[in-house]
């Protein structure tokens, strides 16, 4: 009897130790991951063409990112990943026009290298809260199966919530060892005084590696962002 | 194909080229509104955007003489107030004082409808729910009024119309206003509420507006181009 409630106690401690030992190893290797993503990439060569996650939110987030992509290489980001909002209609329709309008002006013959994805949204606009909890879990599963997919080396994005169930499962990733990438945000020009909620969450959790700020006061209030003036 | 002559909104005539030496593209990007190089640069100048102008097709589009448009837009939302007040008695009487002639409504998700009216002397009013691109309507307005979301504001900045920038006060948590206040104390553009807009057009002095320069998303390309290792250029 007293055999067995020992082997028991001492099982059972044993399980616990191995518990508290796996979960430091995890939080010290999202330290690590944290530490490592604030600083820019080490590389011994110049990189290829980098698999690139677009995150597009409605209305003036997706004008805003176009501007955005509009002066980034695009044999440099490539193959380009666009995702948006499933009851959003508009955004992938203006990406698509953008990337069929870029590859009209370059000679030669190139693939569209760019695919558009729809994903369910965590909370509509006005939705109660209590059946929120299950869209977000739907919303979250459903943003898992598009990065298991993508598996993006480059996450850009820039305020609608779609982006915060994208930027943390890119970086559990990092944390993981599936993919490493590299989370920018840039806080929509709407943002003058505050940020927005997503923008908030990326900043004080530190998943993005490079925050940026359009107006001066955010940067002071936020100073581990970066300013870097209107876009728009 | 003409050769492409830009405009500057107030009257000089000049070639365009873009900064950096790019040929310059035959039309103007549907998505921003602004031109571009056929490189993809963008051609900028110091005050407004350039306005396309074919030549040899002669003046652009709004030719008639005399129409004075005021185009009112509220985007993808539902604004009732202020396709209400826009559509009162005070604010027709006094935008006719100020010398307009038409007022085009673009009410989005709205259900009020405003009363169509025209000819016999009055402001002639029409209205629309959505279109794909209100850039045209833009071009052709003598006077904006929107609501206070980016993309209406930035793309209206762009064209250097004048704008009055309507906050809608019944959205949660309104953080638009932050943005039209800014660029209102700014001088880019007049700021209201639904109650104090016919105020607001009576006293305003869109001359004294400051043109609006377009943003630049260089910087961040630079910095995120060097944060993953790519070489300058």
């Amino acid at each position: 009897m007293e055999k067995n409630t020992s082997r028991f106690f001492s099982n059972f401690s044993l399980g616990i130790t191995c518990l508290i030992a796996f979960i430091t190893l995890i939080l010290l290797r999202v330290v690590y991951v944290i530490y490592r993503s604030g600083k820019p990439l080490n590389r011994r060569s110049p990189p290829q063409a980098i698999a690139t996650l677009i995150v597009l939110g409605s209305g003036g987030h997706t004008a805003e990112m176009i501007n955005l992509l509009l002066v980034l290489q695009k044999d440099r980001f490539t193959p380009r990943f666009y995702i948006a909002a499933a009851t959003d209609n508009m955004s992938l329709q203006k990406a698509r026009v953008l990337e069929t309008s870029r590859a009209d002006s370059q000679s030669g013959v190139e693939g569209i290298s760019a695919e558009f994805m729809q994903i369910y949204r965590s909370r509509e606009v006005g939705q109660s809260y209590v059946t929120s909890v299950w869209t977000t879990l739907v919303a979250t599963v459903h943003a898992l199966w598009l990065m298991i997919k993508i598996r993006p080396q480059v996450v850009l994005c820039n305020g609608p919530g779609t982006c915060f169930p994208l930027c943390v499962i890119a970086f559990i990733f990092k944390v993981v060892g599936i993919r490493w990438s590299s989370i920018f945000y840039v806080e929509s020009i709407a943002r003058v005084k505050r940020l927005s909620l997503s923008g908030l969450l990326l900043y004080k959790l530190q998943i993005a590696d490079q925050f940026f700020v359009q107006w001066p006061e955010l940067q002071r209030k936020y100073p581990r962002a970066h300013y870097v003036g209107c876009l728009m | 194909m003409g050769s492409i002559v830009f405009t500057r909104i107030q009257n000089q005539v000049q070639n365009g080229c873009c900064r950096r030496g790019g040929k310059l593209s035959t039309r103007s990007c549907n998505l921003c509104t602004r031109v571009h190089c056929v490189e993809g640069h963008l051609v900028r100048t110091e005050h407004s955007v350039f306005e396309a102008v074919i030549d040899g097709m002669g003046e652009s589009k709004d030719g008639v003489k005399g129409k004075r448009v005021v185009f009112v837009t509220v985007g993808t939302t539902c604004f009732d107030a202020l396709v209400k007040v826009v559509d009162s008695q005070q604010v027709k009487d006094e935008l006719l004082t100020r010398g307009y002639t038409n007022l085009l409504i673009q009410m989005g998700r709205g259900s009020y409808l405003p009363k169509s009216s025209g000819g016999d002397g009055s402001l002639a009013v029409d209205y629309f729910t959505f279109s794909s691109s209100i850039a045209d309507h833009l071009r052709s307005a003598s006077l904006v009024i929107s609501h206070a979301g980016s993309g209406s504001i930035f793309e209206t900045l762009q064209l250097g119309k004048p704008l009055i920038v309507v906050v809608n006060e019944d959205l949660m948590d309104n953080h638009q206003s932050e943005l039209a206040e800014e660029l209102a104390e700014r001088r880019h553009l007049y700021c209201a509420r639904p109650p104090t807009l016919c105020q607001t057009i009576a006293s305003m002095d869109l001359k004294s507006l400051l043109p609006y320069s377009p943003g630049d998303a260089t910087p961040v390309a630079k910095l995120v181009n060097r944060f993953l290792g790519f070489p300058e250029g």
